[in-house]
């Protein structure tokens, strides 16, 4: 009957160790998931150095006339400042705030809370990557959805500029100028990070059964 | 310690005083465009500040015959949009002394009266002007008349400018 028992405990024993090591196998590259997703976010805090709003003309030899950043503006937001002729601001202060000044006010508070969920992103995937907790993968990539979304509506407030004055007043409705924004660049590669960190949640989750 | 912290408060409070103060604006090539935009859209920024830059006089005169001299260089109306004609963009000079007359103000050309100035926006209300409308090929079209605004500048100190190889009559973004 002892036999027995120890037989039983050393079978349980080697289970819970193959377990175990499968797990280890299992989540052996999620760290790498967490590696990737962390270069991501931080090539997005640099992706927000492109155009959210400009003005365009396509006459030969001309191209952009004027441009703000997703840092001028978050900046703009972080320090209420709007009519700034400091190069840090672009060219937000004419003609951006002065002819559509609501929309940039908009566009610039959500740009700030993009780069704030963008910063905290970083720390939790830096946390998910360094310390191993995958768990955080999950969390990050709900930052990366919401950070995502943030930038879609900045996108979509930089295009809506052309209901303000610029075009009408300030390029004198020249049909060749129009207003563009890329802030859907960055938006997409933070979906990008949110799916990176997606697959490496789900990875997470198969591994964990493992251990059940 | 205490007084430590006390110094350390103490400059910290200075520092932050100083920031707020007046600020004192020296335009350059690169950033008189910007700034001289800046000023004519958002002028009540500015009123406190001392600003110095380099242009070159510009005589206008208005449908009564009334003449104004600025300081000014040329650049597309719009103030940055290259979409509509070309404009000037600047001040009229209000001088406790004689402004140096203008030469070639209206030609494609740097050989032109150039000036360093100092001084401050008076005001942040504009001068309107009434003047005589241009025809798209720089003619003057008598049977039309539109008013432009200005803003006054009070000119502390003027030196005339004998090299202006580098400086650029029009000026963009």
């Amino acid at each position: 009957m002892a036999n027995k028992n120890k037989k039983n405990q050393i079978h349980q024993a080697n289970q819970r160790r193959v377990k175990q090591q499968q797990y280890e196998a299992a989540t052996k590259n999620l760290s790498l998931f967490s590696f990737i997703a962390l270069g991501i976010s931080v090539l997005l805090l640099f992706l927000l150095f492109v155009s959210f709003a400009d003005v365009y003309n396509t006459t030969a030899g001309v191209g952009v006339e004027v441009k703000v950043s997703g840092w001028s503006f978050a900046i703009a937001a972080l320090t209420d400042t709007y009519s700034s002729a400091d190069s840090v601001y672009g060219n937000l202060a004419v003609p951006f705030y002065y002819y559509a000044g609501e929309w940039c006010e908009t566009l610039a508070i959500f740009a700030l809370f993009s780069v704030l969920i963008m910063v905290l992103n970083i720390v939790v995937q830096i946390f998910a990557a360094v310390k191993k907790i995958y768990v955080l993968n999950a969390v990050s990539a709900i930052l990366s959805v919401i950070a995502a979304i943030l930038l879609i509506v900045c996108f979509v407030e930089g295009l809506a500029m052309k209901n303000g004055e610029i075009l009408t007043t300030y390029c004198s409705n020249n049909p060749a100028c129009s207003i563009r924004s890329f802030a859907i660049i960055p938006a997409i590669v933070a979906l990008g990070s949110a799916a990176v960190s997606t697959v490496a949640t789900v990875k997470h989750a198969k591994a964990s059964r493992l251990l059940k | 310690m205490k007084k430590l912290i006390l110094v350390l408060l103490a400059v910290v409070l200075c520092v932050t005083f100083a920031a707020c103060g007046p600020r004192d604006y020296v335009l350059n090539e690169n950033t008189f465009f910007l700034v001289m935009t800046n000023i004519q859209y958002y002028p009540e920024q500015y009123l406190q500040s001392n600003i110095e830059f380099d242009c070159f006089t510009y005589e206008l005169v208005d449908v009564d015959g009334n003449s104004y001299m600025c300081g000014v260089r040329k650049c597309s109306a719009g103030y940055g949009c290259t979409c509509g004609n070309d404009t000037i963009i600047g001040f009229v000079l209000e001088y406790d002394g004689e402004l140096p007359q203008p030469r070639n103000q209206s030609e494609n050309t740097n050989d032109k009266t150039w000036v360093h100035l100092s001084g401050k926006v008076k005001s942040a209300d504009k001068l309107k002007i009434e003047i005589r409308s241009y025809l798209s090929d720089g003619s003057i079209d008598p049977t039309k008349t539109e008013q432009i605004e200005f803003l006054m500048f009070v000119v502390d100190s003027l030196e005339l400018i004998e090299d202006y190889s580098n400086l650029a009559y029009y000026v963009t973004d």
